[in-house]
């Protein structure tokens, strides 16, 4: 079909066109989004009521619970636990009885102990004992009772010492472990 | 300028509407928002209420038994009464005590307790002094003999020096 309207009029006619359905496309939005405002007014209110209710509760739950009377809970605790840890380090009363009972069981005819020292370490204790000895043979049956005693360990006899016959000063070192 | 009039109040109001739009979703994310993290806090005090009461629970139904541990644990004021203990072991089972050294230290691994570290010599026979040892190791409070050296010094008298450490609260 011909258009007999002159050009000017034509053109004019498009942009009212495309100015109409733009102001019509913006009305549409316009109602769009102030339905939307609309019904997000009470979501607003009710999620800004809400979280006032929560923080309030979570302060006074801070307040009310007592959490910083509670405190001491924790100090208390940690103090518990190590006195139970220092308990068990000190709880091996009757050491030294048990390493005395020890030696006394072991030693010998022939043999006189006249000095005794020990250091206890972790789990036991190293022992120097002193003394002489009737003779070598005497000596060497107490080193083997040592030796043969599940209470002492890593016993050593200076071989020197055994070039003596009789009256054999003796210096022996063994680790003792509480049975 | 009266054709694009009605345009130009439309995209107006379109942009006031789209404005107010926006804050009200940024208000109600941002409320969303202060919910969600007073929530958390709230549940992560209850969860610490909780556990402070079982462990107050626990505090109260371990209390005869705390105590009788803390009676082996010296006090700060009991030092003095504690080497008058020694002393009197000491007297009773026949042994010429001498106290060399009392001083106190702290250990490394302990916050809460300190060590009281005891020199002394003793004379006497050799049962005597072993039976001196054992009853000071016998003693109801947390003692460890370090060690110590016994010597034989003249007829039945032996001489011995020994150290020993007790356990003290720290204040």
């Amino acid at each position: 079909m011909v258009n007999l309207l002159p050009k000017d009029t034509q053109r004019s006619l498009v942009r009212r066109y495309y100015l109409r359905l733009g102001t019509t496309l913006a009305i549409v939005l316009s109602v769009v989004f102030f339905i939307g405002a609309v019904l997000l007014i009470p979501s607003y209110f009710a999620s800004q009521a809400s979280a006032d209710s929560y923080e309030r509760y979570r302060d006074a739950l801070e307040g009310a619970v007592g959490l910083k009377e509670r405190s001491y809970v924790s100090d208390s605790i940690s103090r518990l636990a190590e006195r139970v840890r220092v308990m068990s380090d000190y709880g091996n009363s009757e050491f030294t009885a048990s390493l005395i009972d020890a030696l006394g069981n072991n030693l010998s005819a022939g043999i006189s102990v006249t000095d005794i020292s020990f250091t206890r370490s972790d789990d036991g204790a190293t022992v120097s004992l002193g003394g002489t000895a009737g003779t070598r043979e005497d000596l060497l049956v107490f080193v083997e009772s040592l030796k043969e005693s599940s209470a002492f360990s890593q016993v050593t006899l200076p071989v020197a010492q055994l070039v003596v016959e009789e009256d054999v000063s003796f210096s022996i070192k063994a680790v003792f472990t509480k049975q | 300028m009266k054709r694009i009039l009605p345009t130009f109040l439309a995209l107006l109001l379109l942009a006031i509407t789209t404005i107010v739009y926006a804050f009200l979703m940024y208000q109600v994310d941002g409320y969303v928002m202060r919910m969600s993290v007073a929530l958390q806090g709230s549940e992560s005090l209850t969860q610490r209420d909780t556990t402070a009461r079982s462990i107050e629970a626990f505090l109260d139904d371990t209390e005869v038994e705390r105590a009788a541990l803390d009676s082996y644990i010296i006090k700060d004021d009991d030092i003095v009464s504690v080497i008058e203990l020694v002393e009197r072991v000491a007297r009773q089972e026949n042994v010429s005590l001498s106290i060399s050294s009392v001083s106190v230290s702290a250990v490394s691994a302990w916050n809460h307790h300190e060590r009281i570290d005891i020199a002394f010599s003793v004379d006497g026979t050799f049962p005597n002094i072993t039976d001196f040892v054992a009853t000071l190791e016998a003693l109801p409070f947390a003692v460890r003999v370090e060690g110590g050296s016994l010597g034989a010094s003249s007829g039945t008298s032996w001489f011995g020096s020994f150290s020993a450490t007790f356990v003290k609260e720290k204040i």
